[in-house]
């Protein structure tokens, strides 16, 4: 054998050898010496491929070398083995890869431990100038250096101003990128040494990826030589079809040990090439095997791990066992009851497992009810069971055949089928939620055949109303959305990588994603009419949409590819046989239904029974169990087989496969494992310890401690319509219940983390039911005498077996320490209460002492400023006196005059309007201003809090023909300019608008206003503005200065009459965003159905005086007037106002306020030690509960069983 | 009120790569999936390259916890902490210029108290980005908080509400990669969510991590403007219920273990659950009562409080300060104010002058100088890294828009282009001016910072390299953040 340095140093032809040998120093360090297992005996030797030969310079083989021993095992022998080409063509390294040297044949001898065997070596058409395709040699190698890998050049954005297509799906892309782009630096094909791709890739330049291959290695050869030629690409040159992995299936014994895998292409000319070296290699399992990459692989305990080989968009998997120490294993053939107990035993046989024995009755009968009906069984039922006399299994299939199809079945399995569908108000609404987990109950509840079920989903049409299924469209609104969704849901495979590029992990393709996907693009939503006005709420980016719509299948609608631009025609990535042929003129979705629910579809039964499978027993046979990927090969195909196979010959028989599962004897096996079984995880060699799911667990606490249920409507978890829903404390979510926001098994989470355990030790979900004064323990108390029998009663009702006697001896000698517990707490309370009555007395001494001071500053204070607040009041009544002397004065000497000259000069215009005062329902501000109904029926407006406010007045009448509205703005007394504005008196209005709907319903419809007359605008700011529609802007609108302090009003009239007897909703919106406080202070609010033009007008009374002469008036006439020109007199106004601003009470000097505060402060209570409030309150609960302790020692068990695992786990 | 995220959700569906994700954050490098081969080779050659001299550089793995103080609505830097003279008026501040204790370095009137302590931190005048065609504060958020842009926008600049597809807050990145070593609440926001309209808390969430790494967040019930509502902050889920007393719950617990123990085989098969690990965490949290005794701000000393200023902001700060004592590694203050609403927010549009000489800005100067000098005295600084910003600052010139926002004579549009930043604690430089704006703010004169660079930063100084990559949901590697971190901040 000659050694790889001579080889580096001498040929350079040979640099792949040396290249694989660089790449894997740190392996080869860590990796122990390998040698054969002791005491092994070889019996003969093997090798693959049979014979070699090499076309051109840059290919070569790699050798698997395979010893069998006398002990039956087969072993890797490759790098153990003496390697030695005869003849001079060819080379071998040490890992088992021969190379060419030159054209010729030879032989490579294989020798270990005195056995041999040899191959023919073939070597041919090396030239001096080989030629290098681009998809034949360069993609491969950049692709093995991981310059197009999806965290280099290949990922969206590529890296640093350079892109490639995703490990080179897309040839055209990427000699493009490499030629012409940088203005073709990257290439130099005159000077291929000074090609930035080759500087880069042997860190000549510096490259962020570091050194990929040095100068000279084979790659660089390969490339340097692709460069030189021209940098072409021929679009004709062969392509990859398939890849082969040998040895398929490979067992390995020892842990430790390596085995050598080869991978083998095949080509559309027919050739086949060895690929080994530039293939990749992953494993599955990498607690069990890894990869460095390449095909030798490590092996790390024992198990099972697939191994996903790739190479060029094809890909391969086969499973590697790694055996392990089994010495001592002797199989024994177990009891089966079924195919499937055959199917499983033959893989236990295979795998040197021993499963564990048939779980308890009690076991059985706890993992059945959880499993069928998401709900334990109670203690009558485990009690019956228990002493039940006929054989297990008869005694258990009458059980599986009483549960399936039983009430709280329908329940449990609808709840699963309303994850999957994505049953959320976010989607649907509240309604259309509960309509849709009705149908799917309906279905359920009837046992629908699983492909005509899935067929009804697919093709329904019509309102999502009285269709429910159609809700499915309604959820998955978008083309893209339903295919990805589709797939993943009902054929368990994911189309969503392959959106943008070829799928990088597995055989999809762009092309297929949009071909597929047009089979969804003619899907229409419309309105249903029956919506009313329910919307469901939309986003800043999405629209409202009414809460039911019409599906149909538009006649049109196609799918954009997003590389071509083209419209991809409706093809199916994968044909299959339908039963049936379609009718001719079928939709698109009546096709896409019969392709997927076809017996023959190969993923469609056979994902369904994996989830079933995987829901009995915690684990699919693939798992995850929505994932069927190349890369992710079933644990057991023969099982799988079988499963789909009952399936789809019963019909599609949903309950027909849960029996079978659930009646074999693999389902009942105990969750106890034995030495030959405790590392076993995929095959069910012992049942398998599985989370309650959120909701189980929170109707199983409910029913063992016979608490109400605290969700919303009253109803069980796995009843809820919604995933919108949930307990206050968000316990559902909390514990892992899907948010059904996707079909993905994912959503649901079966950890446990600190949120959850503390949901479950301290929170209110557990701690209410088990609390709750009203719940079983409670009457169990009362009625079970016995302390041994109520911890059996308790144990039986939660964890569902009886307690064995160390529990019950265990229970009641923690029952007997709440007694000295109580005393110790109370005797820590008392010491502690000893130890603080000193501070706290005086704490209160201090208090007291301060109260008092604090009460004399502010007495004393009082006083000092006695002689100002009186001098001040005084002051103030004068003000008051000369403020009533004038106005009287006023009344006595002016105000008929004024009258007078009103009752000649009034307007004509003025005449009655009716007027009607409009009664606000509800008032709100923004900004937190308060605003407050007056005893006139005006509005006023609390403190300003801020700048600018928008106020919104509903009010409900029962006027019918309204004509417009009439807004009064008012003065007062307490205003700083006496209003009605609060800038100095005037304000901004800049938006008056009026919404109506029907009575006491939200108001929402604007209403057109024709017009807006005002008895008085400011400058610039004319009436006008408050109604031209533009909100917002500060300096538009209605304002009145300079005639502040006087009111004003506005008269909008209303394009159409509003309103009926029926009575209506009107909203009024005032916008006043002028900073500065531009607001109105005071207004009122009336509304006329008066014939138009309509004016501000005089109230009826004073109409009808005026329109006498004045002799003729009546002493009623009289006084109408009279109490009229009271009202709007604006000289006796002003007085009015003046006297109101001066009897306003004095302002509380601010040290006095100052003093109160200091008074209330030291009245607060003086601050108890921490702990001291603690130990009181404790010792106050402590107490109580002695009174009823067993009442407490019962909670007390209930918890401790409830937190522990065999009650959160399925077992 | 108090949310404890429950699942860490599966943050992938598909979790079939031959590389977990534990192995790479081990290694630790980018550039690993698909590079694949050859990664520790290259992992060596980059030892040599600029990101790894970076890496393990100035600052590297300082910080033990973060308390971010985020100024939502975009505070107006020209009004603040970097005022212009001589410029014209429809630039120039209303305020004065005061000097500070860095000689040549002046605030506005409106920060006093700041300008008393800005020799304690790191004040970067030349944060500056160029907004992906939008200028509304979600996308600006979301952008600071994940170091992504994202591209589904109204067109009104808005973005969807959170989605589980969202880039996860850099919290939840943090606590994932350095999981506390204590039982205390990892990541916590307060008081409000970030938030514009009515799109609230985007950018806030674990995304695509999955709920468990999401904050827990403590939101006191109130309006905005209520300046008591920290005063009513509830704690039920850390509080032990009245009828189950310490004593009792302890009592219930040791009873717990002993049943367990009789059922070995259903022990065993759990035993991946480490159900006792947590149940010992979380019996420790909440019978030591350490969490709840965080939260309890009403037992610091009244004097205290009032330093911090009696309202929502200045009490969350304190409380940011107790957490971080406490054992929290991520602490987000959120300015208490609806980014694009009125009052107190700093969105100001209009009436700029009134509204921080009187609203925002005592506010912050007061709450924000009092957690410098008290976080410095207590030597927190040492090993908690303290952040300061918004998603922008505002326009130089008054009464123009940049964001098709109506601007009064007296107010100043976003300005993603110039604003300015400060930094403390774990190792950041004190009484350094990072960086300087134009004549006018408008533009960094020097040594421009991208926003993502200030969160390459933080990750940089808890000891994770901001190349780190996690998986989204479609499995696609995609690094923590596309930047470098400036480790010119730290001393």
């Amino acid at each position: 054998m000659k050694s790889a340095v001579r080889f580096a140093s001498v040929f350079a032809l040979s640099a792949a050898s040396v290249w694989a040998n660089a790449l894997t120093p740190e392996m080869a360090r860590t990796s122990p010496p390998e040698a054969l297992p002791a005491g092994a005996q070889i019996s003969a030797l093997e090798v693959q491929p049979q014979k070699v030969a090499l076309s051109g310079k840059y290919e070569a083989a790699q050798l698997v070398i395979t010893a069998r021993l006398t002990s039956g095992d087969a072993v890797d022998v490759t790098r153990l083995a003496k390697l030695h080409v005869d003849g001079g063509v060819a080379e071998v390294s040490a890992s088992g890869q021969v190379t060419p040297l030159h054209n010729g044949s030879g032989t490579v001898l294989i020798e270990i431990a005195g056995k041999s065997v040899s191959a023919p070596v073939l070597v041919a058409d090396i030239v001096e100038a080989q030629a290098v395709d681009f998809i034949r040699d360069v993609n491969p190698v950049m692709t093995k250096l991981g310059c197009n890998a999806g965290t280099c050049h290949g990922a969206k954005d590529g890296k640093y101003g350079f892109k490639l297509s995703l490990r080179g799906y897309d040839p055209i892309y990427d000699v493009r990128s490499l030629k012409d782009d940088l203005a073709g630096r990257r290439l130099n094909t005159a000077s291929p040494d000074d090609s930035l791709m080759l500087l880069k890739a042997t860190a000549g330049v510096p490259h962020e990826g570091g050194q990929r291959t040095p100068i000279g290695s084979k790659y660089y050869e390969m490339l340097r030589s692709w460069i030189a030629d021209g940098a072409k690409l021929d679009l004709k040159a062969p392509r990859v079809t398939k890849i082969e992995v040998f040895p398929r299936d490979p067992v390995v014994q020892q842990v430790g040990a390596r085995q050598q895998v080869r991978i083998v292409a095949t080509y559309t000319d027919g050739k086949m090439r060895d690929v080994t070296a530039e293939a990749f290699v992953e494993s599955g399992n990498g607690d069990v095997a890894k990869t460095d990459g390449g095909g030798l692989i490590d092996t790390l305990r024992r198990g099972e791990a697939p191994l996903l080989a790739r190479y060029e968009g094809n890909y391969v998997a086969t499973t590697l066992t790694v055996m392990g120490d089994r010495s001592g294993f002797a199989w024994q053939q177990p009891e089966t009851w079924s195919r499937i107990d055959e199917l499983v035993a033959s893989k236990w046989e295979r795998m040197k497992i021993q499963p564990s024995d048939l779980c308890s009755d009690a076991d059985f009968l706890r993992r059945v009810y959880l499993d069928l009906t998401g709900l334990p069984p109670s203690a009558e039922e485990v009690r019956a069971f228990i002493a039940e006399t006929s054989p297990p299994r008869e005694k258990r299939n009458a059980v599986i055949d009483k549960l399936i199809g039983s009430p709280e079945f329908i329940e449990h399995w609808t709840n699963k089928w309303s994850d999957m569908l994505q049953v959320n108000s976010q989607f649907l609404g509240a309604e259309g939620a509960k309509t849709f987990r009705g149908w799917i109950r309906q279905q359920v509840a009837a046992n629908k055949p699983y492909d005509q079920f899935v067929r009804e989903i697919l093709t329904a049409t019509g309102s999502t109303k009285d269709n429910p299924a159609a809700s499915y469209w309604k959820i998955l609104r978008e083309p893209a959305e339903a295919m990805e969704n589709t797939t993943h849901l009902f054929l368990a495979t994911r189309f969503n990588c392959n959106k943008c590029h070829d799928h990088p992990f597995e055989r999809w393709t762009q092309d297929q994603y949009y071909h597929l996907g047009a089979y969804f693009t003619q899907v229409q939503l419309t309105a249903d009419p029956a919506s009313g006005k329910a919307v469901i709420a939309g986003t800043a980016v999405e629209k409202a949409r009414p809460i039911y719509e019409i599906v149909k299948d538009a006649p049109t609608g196609d799918m954009i590819h997003l590389r071509t631009n083209k419209v991809a025609a409706p093809t199916f990535p994968y044909e299959t046989k339908l039963e049936t042929a379609l009718p001719e003129k079928s939709t698109r979705r009546e096709q896409l239904a019969a392709w997927m629910t076809s017996a023959d579809n190969r993923f469609f039964a056979a994902s369904y029974v994996n989830r079933l499978w995987g829901y009995l027993t915690g684990a699919g046979i693939i798992e995850p169990l929505d994932d069927i990927r190349a890369g992710n090969p079933p644990t057991n195909p023969e099982l799988l087989e079988y499963l789909k196979t009952e399936f789809i010959s019963h019909g599609f028989d949903v309950r027909h496969v849960l029996r079978l599962i659930c009646q074999s004897r693999t389902y009942q096996l105990s969750v106890g494992t034995n030495k030959w079984n405790e590392d076993d995880k995929i095959n069910y060699s012992h049942a398998m310890a599985r989370r309650l799911p959120a909701e189980v667990l929170y109707d199983a606490v409910l029913k063992v401690t016979g608490a109400p249920t605290r969700l919303p409507g009253g109803s069980g978890a796995q009843q809820l319509p919604d995933s919108a829903l949930d307990l206050p404390s968000g316990f559902l979510a909390n514990l892992g219940r899907p948010a059904r926001e996707s079909a993905c098994e994912c959503e649901r989470s079966s950890d446990l983390r600190l949120g959850s355990v503390m949901a479950l030790l301290s929170g209110p979900a557990v701690a209410d039911a088990i609390g709750d004064d009203k719940n079983g323990l409670a009457k169990l108390v009362a009625t079970q005498p016995d302390d041994a029998k109520l911890a059996d009663e308790i144990f039986t009702r939660v964890l569902n077996r009886p307690a064995t006697s160390t529990e019950i001896k265990k229970t009641l000698e923690t029952w007997a320490t709440i007694d000295p517990e109580n005393t110790t707490l109370l005797a820590e309370w008392q010491a502690k209460e000893k130890e603080q009555a000193p501070i706290i007395a005086k704490m209160e001494a201090e208090r007291v002492t301060a109260i008092d001071a604090a009460k004399k500053e502010l007495a004393r204070y009082e006083t000092e400023i006695a002689p100002k607040v009186a001098a001040a009041e005084k002051k103030r009544l004068e003000e008051i006196a000369k403020a009533d002397a004038a106005l009287k004065a006023y009344e006595k000497d002016k105000l008929a005059v004024a009258q007078a000259k009103f009752e000649e000069t009034v307007p004509i215009a003025r005449t009655y309007t009716g007027w009607q005062l409009l009664d606000p329902t509800d008032m709100k501000s923004t900004n937190n201003i308060s605003l407050t109904k007056q005893a006139d029926g005006s509005i006023k407006a609390g403190a300003q809090t801020a700048q600018n406010a928008d106020y919104t007045i509903n009010v409900d009448t029962k006027l019918a023909g309204i004509t417009g509205i009439l807004l009064e703005v008012l003065p007062s007394a307490d205003e700083p300019g006496f209003g009605p504005g609060r800038a100095s008196g005037n304000f901004v209005l800049t938006e008056f608008t009026v919404k109506a709907s029907e009575y006491q319903m939200n108001a929402v419809n604007e209403v057109d206003v024709a017009s807006a007359m005002a008895d008085f605008s400011q400058e610039k700011f004319d009436i006008k503005g408050a109604i031209d529609g533009k909100k917002g802007d500060p300096n538009n609108g209605w304002a009145i200065a300079p005639q502040v302090g006087v009111p004003h009003y506005a008269v909008f009239t209303l394009k159409k009459p509003l309103g009926d007897a029926k009575g209506s909703r009107l909203r009024f919106e005032m916008n006043m965003p002028r900073t500065g406080m531009f607001t109105i202070a005071h207004f009122r609010l009336w509304a006329t159905t008066s014939e138009q033009p309509l004016t501000i007008g005089l109230p009826l009374a004073v109409v009808d005086a005026l329109k006498k002469p004045a002799p003729t008036r009546t002493k009623e006439d009289v006084a109408a007037l009279t109490s009229y020109w009271k009202e709007a007199d604006p000289d006796l106004r002003k007085l009015t106002l003046t006297l109101g601003k001066n009897q306003m009470p004095l302002p509380i000097d601010p040290g006095v306020l100052d003093r109160r505060e200091s008074v209330a402060k030291a009245e607060l209570p003086i601050k108890l030690d921490a702990k001291l409030v603690q130990l009181r309150q404790d010792s106050t609960q402590s107490n109580a509960q002695m009174t009823n302790k067993r009442l407490t020692a019962a909670q007390d068990l209930t918890w401790a069983l409830v937190n522990n695992a065999a009650f959160l786990f399925n077992h | 009120m108090l949310r404890i995220p429950g699942q860490p959700g599966r943050d992938l569906c598909d979790n079939h790569l031959g590389i977990t994700r534990r192995d790479l954050i081990r290694v630790g490098g980018s550039a690993i999936l698909g590079c694949t081969l050859g990664s520790l080779l290259s992992l060596k050659a980059r030892a040599a390259s600029e990101a790894a001299a970076i890496k393990g550089g100035p600052g590297w793995g300082k910080a033990k916890s973060v308390v971010m103080v985020y100024l939502q609505g975009g505070p107006s830097h020209l009004d603040l902490w970097d005022p212009k003279e001589n410029v014209p008026d429809k630039i120039r501040s209303p305020f004065t210029n005061i000097k500070t204790k860095i000689p040549g370095i002046n605030f506005t009137e409106i920060l006093p108290k700041l300008a008393q302590v800005n020799d304690k931190f790191t004040m970067i005048r030349s944060m500056s980005y160029t907004p992906n065609g939008l200028f509304n504060h979600t996308a600006a958020i979301y952008q600071i908080m994940t170091g992504y842009t994202t591209d589904k926008v109204s067109p009104s600049g808005q973005l969807e509400p959170p989605s589980p597809k969202d880039y996860p807050n850099f919290g939840s990145n943090i606590i994932r990669l350095k999981p506390p070593t204590e039982p205390m609440l990892p990541f916590v926001v307060l008081p409000r969510p970030l938030q514009e309209s009515n799109v609230v808390g985007k950018g806030g969430t674990a995304g695509f991590l999955g709920k468990g790494f999401d904050p827990y967040t403590l939101f006191p019930d109130g309006d905005d403007l209520d300046m008591t509502k920290m005063n009513r902050i509830k704690v039920d889920d850390l509080n032990l219920r009245p009828d189950v007393y310490a004593q009792r719950l302890k009592r219930r617990a040791s009873l717990r273990q002993s049943i367990e123990a009789t059922m070995p085989d259903i022990d065993k098969a759990v035993e991946n659950y480490h159900l006792d690990e947590y149940y010992g965490k979380a019996l420790d949290l909440i019978t030591s009562g350490k969490a709840r005794d965080a939260f309890a701000i009403d037992r610091e000393d009244d004097k205290l409080r009032d330093r911090y200023g009696r309202n929502t902001f200045g009490q969350s700060l304190l409380l940011a300060r107790r957490l971080v004592e406490a054992g929290t590694r991520v602490v987000e203050v959120i300015w208490p104010k609806v980014a694009n609403s009125d009052n107190h927010s700093w969105d100001m549009h209009t009436g700029l002058t009134s509204r921080l000489k009187n609203q925002a800005g005592p506010m912050f100067d007061q709450g924000f100088s009092a957690f410098i000098e008290d976080m410095e005295q207590r030597g927190l600084l040492d090993e908690t890294l303290v952040v300061t910003l918004g998603e922008f600052g505002r326009s130089p010139e008054k009464g123009l828009s940049t964001s098709g926002n109506v601007n009064s004579a007296d107010g100043r549009d976003h300005w993603p282009y110039c604003y300015t930043a400060c930094v403390a604690g774990a190792g950041i430089k004190k009484g350094y001016v990072h960086g300087e704006s134009d004549a006018t703010g408008s533009s960094p004169k020097s040594d421009p910072v991208h926003p993502t660079e200030l969160l390459a930063t933080i990750y940089h100084a808890f000891g994770i390299d901001p190349d780190t990559i996690v998986y989204n949901h479609l499995n696609q590697p995609r690094e923590l953040v596309k930047a470098k971190p400036n480790t010119a901040f730290f001393a």
